[in-house]
């Protein structure tokens, strides 16, 4: 869907991207991570030719983004930016409506779309179209930004850490509502971020960049599991495999079949889709072995085994 | 302050006033300038302002986008320095040396307004496009906007208020400009304030100046009502 | 914004096409005008044979200018590229030396016959004033540019080299009315920032502390500076004569109709509006913080006021200062109209009489004091340490 051919950028006589070979899954979420300065905003832009590389091409759809118009190019591809950008003296019906309207859809359409994707977003156009921008709080605004860039149904997202501007309890309540739309929606994303926690959370894959080159580019787990460099360890942090852990469900270590299944639990449980880290916590405070897992019906479904636990974190195995 | 509101008692008022004055001359109680009826000297100061205001507009808006746009950002530092150095050229003097340079007459003057008037309008423009947040224009440009678009459908509107303000300041001053112009022969309003200043007639002068204040107070309370920001906001902008 | 470095671009359009403009007008426009006496029309002189010291004189100083111009962005950009400032006035001195020779050859002898200034000499001098902001300069460079040939020109004017040209032979017919009203000029807009200050700190002041007077005080001055300087003269002329008749002791004072007293009224109101405003903005925008911890430190309303808002509201104040007495200069030239005098009173005659010269002994003063109020004022309200 999207990639990158020996692509290079520069700013004045620095690389800022350098010989980078990337070629990203369709309909997956890939994260572009890495310190500031790595090179991984000036990558995005490449895609919808807000720059242009000095050497190298950028392959969308198969075809090099040079061969299509820029602006046309554009209108089928989304885009979402840190500050939003929202226009501030259109309504937010308008704003959303702005790439439908550049495409010349027809006025029903329009609005169908608007009130469609403002819904998928948590914002109900009745209540908040005729609103302006200036209205709405850090974390509404960003989400009419997503839908801004959704609205023209394009089947590439761009974001360039769309969520850093919003404070850390709106934020991650965004990202959880996004993960939802990504799910339902299952476009090919390419998110920047410099937060290895959301990048462990939204992303299937990431490519991790450093001084404008390419480190690392794997699924997540792979990435938390081995990281390549030194680099790649640090930068995840040590708690790498906790971060792996959060990202499985209990339920995908569970052994059924124990004593129980299918009865109201006796003894304290926890729900089957938490993630392993909040598994593994409750393990360390309780000192236990076991614990059985329940369901929504509060109904037992299996057993998870900290043996099994430690098993899976420990595949990782000592970093490099 | 409710701005609306007064701008309209305002425009009413002033422009009533004007309309009245100039439409029934037997309401002045003293005899009038002779030469030309009120309506002939309001529409001849009313042609050579509205004719500068246009090249002011145009020239000022049109500089000020070419100034801000990628490839003429390179004229900026250059472009901001002479608007501060012609602003403080006074705006009579610029009037009267057209007098050896084109001679008399309302050309003369309507090229000097012209010229003072392209300052206020042009400086207002580069600041008020300079201060569009650069993620508006990202956005915009990432959306697919061609480049006209984003400055047509998203960097001047958010930038009208400035702009306008911009122009009010030029027309405004262009009226009082204008009626220096009688001494360069170009007639309006400032014919019969003239004309009363040399022959001690206090009735000649006191026609020309309320007519020419009322005009100035009329074409600032539309400005207003136009959206222009107040004059009062719009000078300190340029005053950095 | 496809682009991502910015970058000076390979040649410096503006000083190249100026150096190429100011070239050509050197060969292609008339830089003197020759009549024989004040009736007949004129004949144009060229640089080139008027003088040829002073045509190469002009274009050197141009060809430094565009080879200025044509140097890499990197040494245009480097410190020491502001001595080429010094490049700027020799166009102007060429073109005045020029002017002293051919003045003396074509009327030295006769004192009726007139030579004056043309097209292509305004041009120069214009051109040099561009050319001039376009350069890097500093305050040393551009003092060590202008002092020596200010010098050398007055010096000149002093001992007669230029007395053969018309511009000068008005001067001179004048005598000391000139230096008489260029000081009632001075006097004036002096008087009128004074008493402007005053008021429009007051104001300022005022209207930061109580509500009715930010609307009222501001509505006022801001309808009086709406209304045309020449309307508001006049109009104030009516009451003061009016008041003259019924208090003779106001007519003692020197207070009539026509006269300094309503120009001076009606120049200070002008120039309060700037002042009171800028006084105005910098005390909304004084920081709460500063303030609250000097209260908080033990520091009395006087000394807060003295120690801390001054200094802070001081720069704000200064630009008011500067756009005011920028602004009553120009204002004053229309004072001349209502019996004020000042340089006005010679514009005004001049146009009366289609006397050029004497339009433009009034006028070039103006403009310079002007320009000159505006870039030391400029200089002064800049904070310590900047590069202008």
């Amino acid at each position: 869907m999207i990639a990158f051919e020996g692509v290079t950028h520069r700013y004045g006589a620095t690389a800022a991207l350098d010989g980078i070979d990337l070629a990203l899954a369709e309909q997956e979420l890939c994260i572009l991570l890495g310190p500031s300065g790595s090179g991984k905003s000036t990558l995005l832009r490449l895609v919808n030719r807000l720059l242009e590389p000095a050497c190298g091409r950028i392959l969308v759809d198969g075809r090099d983004v040079r061969s299509y118009q820029p602006e046309a190019l554009r209108r089928t591809i989304g885009y979402v930016i840190q500050d939003v950008g929202l226009f501030p003296h259109w309504k937010v019906w308008d704003n959303v409506a702005t790439v439908p309207g550049l495409l010349g859809w027809e006025r029903n359409r329009i609005a169908g779309r608007v009130e469609e994707v403002m819904d998928l977003v948590g914002l109900p156009a009745r209540t908040y179209g005729d609103r302006y921008p200036h209205q709405l709080s850090g974390g509404e605004a960003q989400r009419v930004g997503v839908a801004r860039a959704l609205a023209a149904d394009p089947p590439i997202l761009l974001m360039d850490e769309p969520f850093s501007a919003v404070d850390p309890l709106g934020r991650h309540r965004i990202q959880g509502e996004f993960l939802e739309i990504q799910r339902r929606l299952k476009k090919t994303v390419l998110f920047v971020t410099h937060d290895v926690d959301e990048a462990v959370r939204l992303g299937d894959r990431i490519a991790l960049l450093k001084e404008g080159r390419l480190v690392q580019y794997d699924r997540t787990e792979v990435l938390l599991e081995a990281p390549a460099t030194p680099f790649v360890g640090e930068f995840l942090g040590l708690d790498r495999t906790l971060k792996r852990l959060s990202r499985i469900p209990a339920s995908a270590l569970a052994r059924p079949g124990g004593p129980g299944d299918g009865d109201p639990p006796a003894a304290a449980a926890l729900a089957e889709d938490l993630d392993l880290r909040l598994v593994l916590s409750h393990f360390l405070e309780s000192g236990t072995d076991v614990v059985p897992l329940k369901n929504r019906q509060d109904r037992i479904t299996g057993w998870l085994h900290r043996q099994d636990l430690e098993a899976l974190a420990r595949i990782g195995g000592a970093a490099p | 302050m409710k701005s609306g509101g007064w701008d309209w008692f305002s425009l009413a008022a002033f422009g009533g006033a004007l309309a009245l004055l100039v439409a029934l001359p037997g309401l002045w109680p003293w005899p009038l300038y002779p030469r030309a009826p009120p309506l002939a000297l309001l529409a001849q100061h009313m042609i050579l302002v509205g004719l500068s205001s246009l090249v002011a507009l145009t020239v000022g808006l049109g500089l000020g986008i070419a100034v801000t746009r990628g490839w003429g950002r390179v004229f900026l530092p250059l472009a901001r320095t002479l608007v501060s150095v012609g602003q403080a050229f006074p705006p009579a003097a610029v009037l009267i040396l057209m007098v050896p340079a084109l001679g008399f007459g309302l050309g003369p003057a309507w090229v000097a307004l012209s010229f003072y008037g392209i300052l206020p309008v042009f400086g207002n423009t580069v600041e008020a496009l300079l201060e569009v947040p650069a993620a508006t224009r990202d956005a915009a440009q990432g959306l697919g906007f061609r480049p006209g678009q984003v400055l047509w459908r998203v960097e001047l509107p958010l930038s009208r208020p400035l702009i306008l303000a911009g122009f009010r300041t030029s027309t405004v001053v262009n009226v009082g400009t204008a009626a220096i112009g009688a001494a360069i022969g170009a007639g309006g309003l400032g014919e019969p304030i003239l004309s009363g200043l040399v022959t001690q007639n206090n009735g000649y002068l006191a026609e020309g100046a309320i007519l020419a204040g009322l005009l100035a107070l009329t074409l600032d309370a539309g400005f207003g009502l136009l959206g222009a920001s107040s004059q009062i906001q719009s000078a300190f902008k340029m005053e950095k | 914004m496809a682009q991502a470095a910015p970058g000076a671009p390979r040649i410096d359009p503006v000083l190249a096409v100026l150096a190429l403009a100011g070239a050509g007008s050197a060969f292609l426009v008339p830089f003197y005008q020759f009549a024989a006496n004040r009736i007949v029309g004129g004949t144009s002189w060229f640089l080139i044979p008027a003088s040829r010291s002073a045509a190469l004189g002009v274009l050197l100083g141009w060809a430094g200018i565009a080879a200025f111009a044509c140097l890499p962005p990197p040494v245009r950009q480097a410190a020491a590229a502001r001595w080429a400032w010094l490049l700027v006035p020799v166009p102007v001195l060429a073109a005045l030396a020029g002017a002293a020779r051919i003045s003396w050859v074509l009327a030295g002898h006769d004192a009726v016959a007139r030579v004056t200034l043309g097209p292509g000499f305004w041009l120069t001098l214009l051109g040099a004033l561009v050319a001039g902001i376009a350069l890097p300069s500093g305050i040393l460079v551009r003092a060590l540019g202008l002092l020596p040939g200010l010098g050398l020109v007055l010096a000149g004017l002093s001992r007669g080299w230029f007395d053969a040209l018309s511009l000068v032979r008005e001067a001179r017919s004048l005598g000391s009315a000139f230096g008489t009203e260029f000081a009632r000029h001075l006097t004036l807009t002096g008087g009128a920032v004074l008493a402007g200050t005053v008021l429009g700190l007051a104001l300022g002041l005022a209207a930061h502390r109580s509500p009715g007077w930010r609307l009222g005080g501001f509505f006022t001055l801001n309808f009086l500076q709406t209304v045309p300087s020449l309307a508001l003269f006049g109009l104030l002329i009516l009451p003061l004569a009016w008041l003259s008749t019924r208090f003779p002791a106001l007519r003692a004072m020197g207070i009539k109709g026509i006269g300094p007293a309503p120009a001076l009224i009606a120049l200070s109101l002008y120039a309060a509006l700037p002042i009171a405003r800028n006084s105005l903005t910098a005390l909304d925008e004084m920081p709460r913080a500063v303030l609250d911890a000097g209260r908080g430190m033990g520091m009395s309303e006087w000394q807060l006021g003295l120690g801390v808002v001054v200094p802070l509201a001081w720069p704000a104040v200064l630009a008011g200062i500067r756009t005011a007495t920028v602004q009553t200069v120009g204002n004053t030239v229309v004072a001349a109209l209502i019996g004020a005098g000042g340089l006005g009173t010679f514009i005004f005659q001049g146009l009366g009489q289609t006397a050029m010269d004497l339009v433009l002994l009034g006028t070039l003063p103006v403009v310079a004091l002007a320009l000159a109020v505006d870039q030391i004022l400029g200089v002064l309200s800049r904070p310590r340490g900047t590069r202008p």
